[in-house]
This record gives structure tokens, C-alpha cells and sequence, in this order.
């Protein structure tokens, strides 16, 4: 898989730019030196489509770190797709490239494509540390570089493994991008995003949509025994679980954000069409990982069923769905649903409410998680 | 110090070329080996809580 050769580095491609890759990877950096072109594949429903990918260099940031800082400092856009965890890791290399940037030019735009909230803000950080740039030069930096965050949806399947270069993932995609840091400039001209003042709506709807709906069919595909998110989705009691959770969701976002009711439900439907894709094959116990995280406060179960129940809402499917995440314990390869377990077995459903979901007693969420616990606990000592 | 390589037209870098791990698992499955259909582990269905959740 690879976002950064597939989805970002196309789209910049297919603006007009040059794109030099940075990774520490030896064998895909020789790889894309060595070749001058490779293959994007989409892949949906309605077909297959293939868009070569030309005009690039690459870089070992390991071991070329000035031919780096060099590139960065003349470069129009800086982007990244490296993982939450690895931006400490760039951002030293990033602020030498920003600190050296000709005055002549306008500031460059860093844009980290990562799935995470805030994902820029972060790297930004690391970027104005006192290790990576000194204090007085911090002041003056959006002279040299804005930063923007980001959200990207698209689903880029396991690829084949004599696949080379080429990337296959689906059609559909989303990228979402911050315009006010470029206030006073005009925005990088990549095609395909979706410049906003106000990024949250966005975030949210695609968390409380593309992430409820996967994991919705992830547990529920979990506790009937499917094998992948496509063979849940063709059970029908299961179709029927991820359409709940996206209609109490659905409610949600729409009133809350002033998102049109109709635009919803295209969005919705659309979730559904590319999760339920069989090109994907995406194993149900891969989507289901890591339930203590999925299961917190500001994830797709209880945030969106906490602010519903808060209003007197409906969130019963959401609700439900939580249920099955509760009872994906002790899964191979999985840390958290073994850890989950052990909660379970050891914490009082109060504790686990607070401790696992976040939620607090005075919320009106709290009772309904805690019958749910209850259940779980019983149902595991009948096992 | 050589020159910085000022491209004619456009340039962006961008770091990730290959594979970022499990970072991105919302973006890119990866898949355990593929047993189509549902599983065969008929003991689950024993159990009382998804005997009530299968349909009758």
C-alpha cells in the first residue's frame, strides 16, 4: 500500500508538479529512480482505469539529507504520508529546507496527508521546536512556509506482490485541505482539493460515516463469524445494522454542521458502495483492531451516540454496534481486544464505562453503556 | 554547496513512497489470508448472546 505514491503524489502529478519522493526505504527509492513512469490503478464497480505517473525523482533521507534540504527549500508544496508516529522524524530535515528558502519565493505550503486529526499542526510543531529551528527565525517563518491540515479518505486495497511500483486503490477520494494559512497567497494549485475555511465538518463527517460504517460492519461481520467487511456487508441483517448507524449519524452531522440532508445521504450511500467493494477483501478482524481506541469518547461509537443522547436522540444502532466492539476480545493479533478482555473481566461495568468510553455518570449515554457492559459481562460468564 | 535544484515548473516533495505501516489502517487493508464466506467455528454459535443476535 501506498498513499504516497497512489493518491498524493498522483494528484500533485496530475497538476503539473514535479514530485520528488523522500523515504528511507533503499530498494523502492532505487526502484523510482530506475523507472521512469508507474501505474495508478482505480478499481470500482463501474471498472477498472490506469493513469501513468511521470516527472519524479527520489531521494534517501537517510542518506541524502542535503540534496534533501536542497529540494525542500525550492519546493512549491511539501507534503507527507509517512504515519502519525513519523513526523518527529521528518520534521528536522522539513525546518533545514524552510530555513534555507530563498526570501525571493513565496512561503512554500506543508500539507501532512495523514490519518490523523490535526496532523500538520503536529508536524508544524516538531517543525518550530527550538532542536529544529531557533527561536528567531520561528517568528518570521510564515514568511517561508504555511502550514495547512488535511483530511484524506480513500481506501488503497493489499496490493499484489509482484506488483512493483504500481498502485491499485478505488476511485472515490476525498482531500480536504485548510485554506486560510494561505491568506494573502493563492493556494497550491493541486486538482482535486476541496479547500475549506473550517476543516472540522469534514473530519467529522467522514469519521462518523467512513469510520462507523467500516467498523459497524467490522463487529458485527466479527461476532457472525464473516471472514471480511464485504462478506458481512452481504448479510442482510448486517446491511441493515451499518444503515442504522449511518441514519443515527446521518442525524447528527447534518443538523449539527448545516450539512444538506440530501448531500448526506449521497454520502452516505456512497460509504456504503465502497466498503461493501469485493476488490477490497479487507479481513473484518483487521478493521475491528485496536477496540479500546474505537471504543473512546471521541471515536465513531460514543461520540456521535453521546451528543445524540444529550438531545434526546436516537442512537440505538451506534449503540449496538459498541455492543459488538465489546465483544471482540481476545483476537489474534490484536493487543487491545486481549487488553479489552481483561478489563472486562476485572472492572466493574461503572469502571469500564469511564475507563474505556469516557464517559462520565451525569451523561445520558452513561446508563445505556453500562447495561451494555453488564450484558457482555454476563454473557461471557455463560460461555 | 551545490545549487538548490530550482525546477522550470512546479515541485513538491513528498515523504512516504513506500509503505507506512499501521498508521494508515483506516486507509489500507491489510489482509489475513482469505477464507470466503462465513467461518466454520460452529462452537461460537453455541454461545447464548449470538444465539439471541441470529435470526430466526
Amino acid at each position: 500500500m501506498s498513499p504516497g505514491r497512489g493518491f498524493v503524489a498522483c494528484f500533485l502529478h496530475n497538476s503539473g508538479f514535479e514530485v520528488v519522493f523522500a523515504d528511507v526505504n533503499d530498494a523502492v527509492i532505487d526502484q523510482l529512480n530506475a523507472q521512469k513512469s508507474y501505474k495508478v490503478i482505480e478499481v470500482g464497480a463501474e471498472g477498472t482505469t490506469e493513469s501513468a505517473i511521470t516527472n519524479y525523482r527520489a531521494i534517501n533521507s537517510k542518506t541524502h539529507e542535503p540534496e534533501l534540504i536542497q529540494e525542500i527549500s525550492t519546493a512549491d508544496v511539501v507534503t507527507c504520508s509517512v504515519g502519525p508516529n513519523i513526523l518527529k522524524f521528518i520534521a528536522p530535515v522539513i525546518a533545514k529546507g524552510i530555513d534555507r528558502r530563498p526570501e525571493e519565493l513565496p512561503p512554500m505550503a506543508v500539507i501532512a496527508c495523514e490519518n490523523a486529526i490535526g496532523a500538520t499542526d503536529t508536524l508544524a510543531e516538531f517543525i518550530k521546536g527550538p532542536q529544529n529551528t531557533p527561536a528567531d527565525r520561528v517568528e518570521n517563518l510564515s514568511d517561508r512556509a504555511r502550514f495547512a491540515n488535511s483530511a484524506i479518505d480513500r481506501i488503497v486495497p493489499a496490493q499484489d506482490p509482484d506488483a512493483g511500483l504500481d498502485v491499485k486503490l478505488e476511485k472515490f477520494y476525498e482531500w480536504v485541505v485548510e485554506s486560510a494559512p494561505f491568506k494573502g497567497y493563492p493556494t497550491p494549485g493541486i486538482k482535486g482539493v476541496k479547500w475549506v475555511e473550517d476543516l472540522e465538518p469534514y473530519i467529522e463527517r467522514k469519521l462518523y460515516t467512513v469510520n462507523t460504517g467500516h467498523a459497524t460492519a467490522a463487529y458485527h461481520g466479527y461476532n457472525r463469524r464473516k471472514s471480511t467487511v464485504y462478506d458481512a456487508l452481504q448479510d442482510r441483517h448486517i446491511q441493515d445494522e451499518v444503515k442504522r448507524a449511518l441514519s443515527n449519524t446521518a442525524n447528527l452531522i447534518t443538523q449539527k454542521h448545516g450539512i444538506d440532508k440530501d448531500a448526506q445521504d449521497a454520502y452516505v450511500e456512497n460509504i456504503v458502495r465502497r466498503i461493501s467493494n469485493p476488490h477490497l477483501e479487507d479481513a473484518v478482524e483487521r478493521v475491528g483492531r485496536a477496540p479500546l481506541r474505537k471504543l473512546g469518547r471521541k471515536e465513531r461509537f460514543i461520540g456521535p451516540a453521546a451528543e445524540l443522547a444529550e438531545h434526546g436522540k436516537d442512537c440505538s444502532a451506534l449503540l449496538d454496534a459498541a455492543e459488538m466492539a465489546f465483544r471482540f476480545q481476545n483476537v489474534e493479533g490484536d493487543d487491545e481486544s486481549v487488553e479489552l478482555a481483561k478489563i472486562m473481566a476485572e472492572k466493574s461495568p461503572d469502571d469500564v464505562v469511564q475507563e474505556v468510553c469516557g464517559l462520565q455518570p451525569s451523561e445520558k449515554l452513561y446508563p445505556k453503556v453500562v447495561d451494555i457492559v453488564k450484558r457482555v459481562q454476563a454473557d461471557s460468564m455463560d460461555d | 554547496m551545490t545549487a538548490p535544484n530550482v525546477s522550470k515548473g512546479k515541485k513538491a516533495v513528498h515523504f512516504g513512497a513506500g509503505n507506512i505501516g499501521k498508521d494508515a489502517e483506516e486507509h489500507a487493508p491489510i489482509l489475513s489470508p482469505r477464507t470466503t464466506g462465513v467461518k466454520t467455528d460452529a462452537s461460537l454459535v453455541s454461545r447464548t448472546w449470538l444465539r439471541r443476535l441470529l435470526p430466526t
